[in-house]
């Protein structure tokens, strides 16, 4: 389904029940507002586990992480 | 339509989840939790990626560096931020108005370009910072939680 509108100042975009409903998007979502264009997600609900990460750099770097991520940034003056 | 608030988070938050660093780990994963279970979006730039790769690789780590990069490419409701040419602009400015270096701008501007609410991170070069309210991760709980 393809809505075309043409918008006026102030104006508010009211988008239909059965829109949403096919693009399955009711419940929560993510709006980005672009340029030209808005761009609707639907939030995941997919499940990660975060914890097989902590630690990966253990033992790696010697110095704490902003101090790493100072000399990082600092490259892109050389 | 309910529509979900989106931080911007710094490299930084993911580096001292890898160190498991004592004071940040706690508010850092509560954060990335937060994303996951879609109570939060995150915004990350592709430099952030960048930093990461390269902070491994420099120590040989590669597998350990592919580790990493995956693991937040996969992670729910995060949208990676790309260096487009529309950005040009915002960047020159965020970096002349805000005083950063060219880096903590470009970073910064990912986060500026997706409208967040505010930035994460512990980074105290963005203390000054006033196109967007750039705050450590456990102020931005606190004061979520005292919303609540």
């Amino acid at each position: 389904m393809i809505i075309e509108k043409n918008l006026k100042k102030n104006s508010g975009l009211e988008l239909p029940k059965e829109l949403l409903k096919k693009a399955h998007l009711l419940g929560k979502v993510s709006i980005i507002i672009e340029k030209n264009e808005i761009i609707i997600k639907k939030v995941s609900k997919r499940s990660v586990s975060i914890d097989k990460i902590v630690g990966l750099g253990e033992g790696i770097f010697d110095k704490d992480s902003v101090t790493l991520q100072k000399e990082l940034r600092k490259e892109w003056k050389r | 339509m309910e529509t979900v608030k989106r931080v911007g988070i710094d490299t930084n938050i993911f580096i001292g989840i890898f160190l498991e660093e004592k004071e940040k780990i706690e508010p850092s994963l509560a954060i990335l939790k937060l994303i996951s279970d879609g109570v939060l979006e995150g915004v990350v730039s592709v430099i952030s990626l960048i930093e990461i790769a390269i902070l491994f690789f420099q120590k040989n780590e590669m597998q350990k560096g592919r580790k990493a990069i995956e693991f937040i490419k996969a992670l729910p409701n995060i949208t990676i931020v790309d260096i487009t040419s529309d950005m040009v602009l915002s960047i020159a400015n965020t970096k002349i108005s805000e005083k950063l270096s060219i880096a903590d701008a470009v970073v910064l501007s990912a986060t500026v370009k997706l409208s967040s609410d505010v930035f994460l991170t512990y980074d105290d070069d963005f203390a000054k910072v006033k196109k967007i309210q750039c705050m450590k991760p456990e102020d931005y709980l606190e004061k979520e939680l005292r919303k609540n």
